[in-house]
């Protein structure tokens, strides 16, 4: 088993970009082993840093029953809503039912809701990457690449240093700019895939970029296309009734 | 790091030279954007702070926000159009005002402090991620449009050397200037654009002309297919509107 120290350069070598730790870890002979390691380590960390981030919300915000009664007595007192309840008494009552479910009112960080995510993350982290592995060791060997599977995993296992960037989620309300992290995460783990892909299986530039990108734009024309089927099947469906057939 | 912040300011191209060089290249880059987001953060973060210190303030500032955009409306060209929404504003802010100030007076399990020092710290962590985001958006599209025009860098030297381009943001933690703070802004991001054009020149070996290009082809091409999807948009939703009214 590796040392923590070596596991955490090889998850700092991921997430900078650094050739030199993705061509080592091409030769080592144990590379699945402590790539399966980076990616549950650092799911690890960022599900508990994010919990603990909830904590602290939890913390600081008020109980969301005030809240939700402190807003129904103020809103009510206001004069717009005297005049629209004189205008139109159905849009009390959706207002009162509103107010009434609390499922409407759960902006309040809970932790317990938040719990299952420290072993979610790791699980949605390695399932990604064996799939996303899978997809872009098919793809580079489909564009002359030269890695064994277990060549690309070890590799790819290291772009999961990418998603160490969700460790700052231990503050509370760190997502101040919204879809920071996500277009950080998101961006830095492609360029670390495609850094993986090019030192595994030595191909050029161009050809690595497209064994990286294929699998995600692949996925994307495929939730287009079940979407339009979607949509497609429930305009049919809504077209076939008779206009005015339910009376 | 504080010598390679300079030499981003002042363009010094040795220092690029030596940066794309360097084996650590990214690293040392990325410190760049993380001390300019640090830097932003606790400066914008400590003015969100001040403002939003007791429930009063904060209501307070939100007034000043709400009086603003209200003359703003009195001297517009759509003053009359908008007078109903100005009339409902004047007849509910008092109220709106009591209850903003009563909700952020509920009380919470920690003290108050805690949430505010929660916040600014928000505040610091988070400003450097929204740098990282556009830098990588930024580099990704010039990378690549860099590589189809003949540059021989590589993406490690490109990010390494795109991400001085954050360094004019430094001005940033000056924002919570009024007037100033948007002019000051302005003046990061065209310096912050010469910067990147330089360091993709010096990535990619490419000359200036190239340079240029390569950082504005994407940007220019997503900027006229968005502007198209937009008249399209239009077309579609003026035809709709005249298809419905006959």
């Amino acid at each position: 088993m590796e040392s923590l120290a070596t596991i955490f350069r090889l998850v700092l070598g991921g997430l900078l970009l650094d050739a030199r730790v993705y061509r080592a870890q091409r030769e080592s002979t144990v590379g699945v082993q402590r790539a399966l390691v980076v990616v549950l380590l650092v799911g690890l960390s960022v599900g508990l840093a994010a919990w603990i981030g909830d904590i602290g919300e939890y913390l600081t915000q008020p109980d969301p029953q005030a809240t939700r009664d402190t807003l129904y007595a103020g809103l009510t007192a206001m004069p717009w809503f005297g005049q629209l309840a004189a205008e139109s008494p159905d849009v009390v009552t959706a207002f009162e039912q509103l107010f009434a479910d609390p499922a409407n009112f759960s902006l309040t960080a809970n932790p317990l809701a938040g719990a299952p995510g420290i072993l979610l993350t790791p699980l949605v982290g390695l399932v990604s990457w064996l799939i996303g592995g899978s997809v872009a060791h098919i793809a580079a060997r489909a564009f002359g690449g030269t890695a064994r599977y277990g060549q690309t995993l070890a590799c790819t296992g290291l772009a999961a240093g990418a998603n160490l960037l969700g460790l700052v989620q231990i503050v509370p309300y760190a997502e101040q700019i919204p879809g920071g992290l996500w277009l950080s995460a998101s961006l830095l783990g492609l360029l670390a895939s495609y850094v993986a892909v090019r030192e595994a299986h030595q191909l050029a530039p161009w050809r690595s970029f497209w064994a990286v990108l294929i699998g995600p734009l692949l996925a994307g024309v495929l939730i287009i296309g079940l979407y339009c089927c979607v949509v497609f099947v429930f305009a049919g469906a809504l077209s076939s009734f008779p206009v005015g057939g339910g009376r | 790091m504080i010598e390679l912040f300079n030499a981003a300011l002042t363009l010094n191209q040795r220092a690029m030279l030596g940066l794309r060089d360097s084996p650590e290249v990214v690293r040392r880059g990325l410190l760049v954007v993380l001390f300019v987001g640090l830097l932003v953060g606790a400066v914008s973060g400590a003015s969100t702070l001040i403002n939003t210190a007791t429930p009063a303030r904060t209501v307070a500032t939100v007034q000043a926000v709400v009086e603003q955009q209200k003359r703003q409306i009195t001297l517009g060209p759509n003053a009359e159009q908008l007078q109903p929404l100005l009339q409902f504003v004047n007849e509910n802010e008092d109220d709106f005002y009591a209850l903003l100030e009563e909700l952020l007076s509920l009380p919470t399990p920690l003290p108050r402090p805690v949430g505010l020092a929660f916040q600014w710290l928000a505040s610091v962590v988070s400003t450097p991620l929204g740098y990282l985001g556009g830098l990588l958006f930024s580099v990704v599209l010039t990378h690549i449009a860099a590589r189809q025009l003949g540059g021989q860098g590589s993406i490690q030297q490109m990010l390494g050397l795109g991400a001085l381009s954050v360094a004019p943001h430094a001005l940033d933690a000056l924002g919570f200037i009024p007037a100033l703070g948007s002019m000051l802004g302005l003046i990061a991001w065209l310096w912050g654009l010469v910067i990147l054009v330089v360091a993709t020149s010096v990535a990619h070996r490419l000359d200036s002309t190239r340079a240029t290009l390569a950082v504005l082809l994407y940007p220019l091409l997503l900027g006229l297919l968005g502007f198209l999807a937009l008249c399209g948009l239009i077309f579609l939703g003026v035809a709709a509107a005249s298809g419905g009214g006959q």
